[in-house]
């Protein structure tokens, strides 16, 4: 199994455009929250790409969720344009 | 008064060197036993499906697709995924049905407040439909591997 030693924390505020927030190592799980408004985000593949766009939407998705994906870092921009959100990436290791 | 009569042992574990059984050997291996259900269990299926949990629990996914749009009323084509799932994340932004057989016969039904769920399902594909006619629910697949 599994368990995680390390985490490092991503937070802000986001905006109309793509933030692009890197990790200092790879995630074992993502734990993610987003408040109050919806956001959008793309995370890192392996080869240094980003990846589909994944909404969430506080309205219908419970938070924080956990999720064992691995990644090195994320895309992160407000849903509804003009609309920002907080959001807060844990990354744990 | 009446005389208590302690039982006759033959060797102090308590066996009455009258009784027919005393000289009996009852006996039986519970290592034999027990290495033979564990020897059972290996040969059996059971251990790969749990083999498969362990492993599965173990992975940690690297890649990841999403699928999302606004859910039909009736189901439509199977939808293929690019690759096999680890583990999939549903939301529906209102109430949806997903079925994740090619047959379409084994719906996951998602209500109000179970709008989104995390599954360990090893999925090749899904197709959805609104809960509700005319409802048009949008809804948003993510799919890890």
């Amino acid at each position: 199994m599994i368990i995680a030693f390390q985490y490092e924390s991503k937070a802000g505020t986001t905006t109309n455009a793509y933030a692009t927030k890197t990790f200092t190592f790879s995630s074992r799980f993502l734990e993610i929250t987003i408040i109050d408004q919806a956001a959008t985000l793309r995370f890192m593949l392996p080869n240094g790409t980003y990846g589909d766009e994944v909404t969430y939407d506080p309205d219908y998705q419970s938070f924080p969720y956990t999720v064992p994906f691995q990644t090195l870092g994320f895309m992160i921009k407000s849903a509804n344009p003009g609309v920002p959100a907080g959001y807060q990436l844990v990354n744990w290791h | 008064m009446n005389k208590v009569e302690h039982p006759k042992t033959l060797d102090n574990y308590g066996l009455d060197p009258t009784d027919p059984m005393a000289n009996t050997p009852v006996s039986f291996d519970v290592s034999a036993m027990s290495y033979g259900s564990f020897w059972r269990f290996l040969g059996s299926k059971k251990v790969y499906k749990y083999l498969e949990l362990f492993f599965l629990l173990d992975r940690v996914s690297y890649d990841y697709r999403v699928f999302s749009g606004n859910a039909p009323d009736a189901f439509g084509a199977f939808i293929p995924f690019p690759f096999k799932s680890y583990f999939l994340w549903y939301s529906s932004f209102g109430d949806t049905v997903v079925d994740y057989t090619m047959g379409g016969s084994e719906s996951i039904i998602t209500t109000e407040g179970e709008s989104q769920y995390f599954k360990l399902l090893e999925a090749t594909g899904f197709r959805v439909r609104n809960s509700v006619a005319g409802s048009n629910v949008q809804y948003q697949l993510v799919i890890f591997r």
